[in-house]
């Protein structure tokens, strides 16, 4: 008895599925290069931080683009640039989310990091700085001179 | 825009949203690298987080409509599924290509 899972889905849903790989190979071959020496720099490079890279970037957006520029032209690849949607879209956002997620935990907001030691160059109360022993001026102020001595 | 499409459409972005929920978790709070689900059971192939989302919440998604009977949940498994099987064969591959060179994921799975 043979066992192809691909052949028990039906048309429509194979067509997508091959559109969401066509998605996610293009992604995944862009970052197996990204890794070689030869990869220009201005494709590793990002626009804003939170962004993704360029290339990341590029690879999420043109696949589906592409695809549904070849559906206005042929309707049979109509399915396949809603699967490479289906695929794309959400993992830009994935992306997104990561990179929106990473520099603030570099930036020192992690939860289980240890908190930074806090170093103040003077007391924080009224810009003068008194010994640790010494208490702190009252507020009351006896009446030494005026109209009500 | 088709209601099967959007609802195929909400289930990708759901899994979408799970997935990068748990990476995102683990990256603010490194402290569970070492638990159960960030497991990586071989270099060659994804986490089981990833694992979790791209084909727990398809899974979740279907057995939901199976059982309540809503043509919804299914078509928003099918939209996950999308999404989740390009995912984990893309990253294999990913994982393989970079095992066989030798080469150290830099970049994207330094999880």
């Amino acid at each position: 008895m043979k066992l192809n899972i691909f052949k028990m889905i039906d048309p429509a849903m194979q067509k997508m599925m091959l559109g969401g790989l066509v998605g996610s190979l293009s992604y995944y071959a862009d970052l197996v290069l990204a890794e070689q020496a030869f990869y220009p720099a201005a494709l590793k490079a990002r626009l804003a931080p939170q962004l993704p890279r360029n290339d990341e970037l590029l690879t999420s957006i043109a696949p589906p683009a592409v695809m549904y520029m070849l559906a206005k032209k042929k309707p049979k690849f109509k399915e396949m640039a809603k699967g490479t949607m289906l695929y794309s879209a959400p993992h830009l956002m994935n992306r997104i989310v990561a990179n929106v997620v990473k520099p603030a935990t570099t930036a020192g907001f992690a939860m289980n990091a240890p908190r930074p030691v806090q170093v103040f160059s003077q007391a924080p109360t009224n810009g003068r700085i008194y010994p640790p022993a010494t208490p702190a001026p009252s507020t009351v102020v006896s009446a030494s001179a005026g109209k009500y001595r | 825009m088709d209601s099967t499409y959007k609802y195929m459409l909400i289930g990708a972005f759901a899994t979408g949203a799970v997935d990068a929920g748990l990476d995102a978790y683990k990256t603010i709070n490194p402290a569970v690298a070492g638990s159960v689900i960030y497991t990586v059971v071989n270099p060659a192939l994804p986490a089981l987080n990833c694992f979790i989302a791209d084909a727990g919440v398809p899974l979740a998604l279907y057995a939901i409509g199976k059982v309540m009977k809503k043509r919804m949940f299914i078509d928003m498994a099918k939209g996950g599924a999308v999404y989740g099987v390009s995912e984990l064969l893309g990253q294999t591959l990913y994982r393989v290509a970079l095992v066989a060179q030798g080469v150290t994921p830099s970049y994207r799975i330094a999880r």
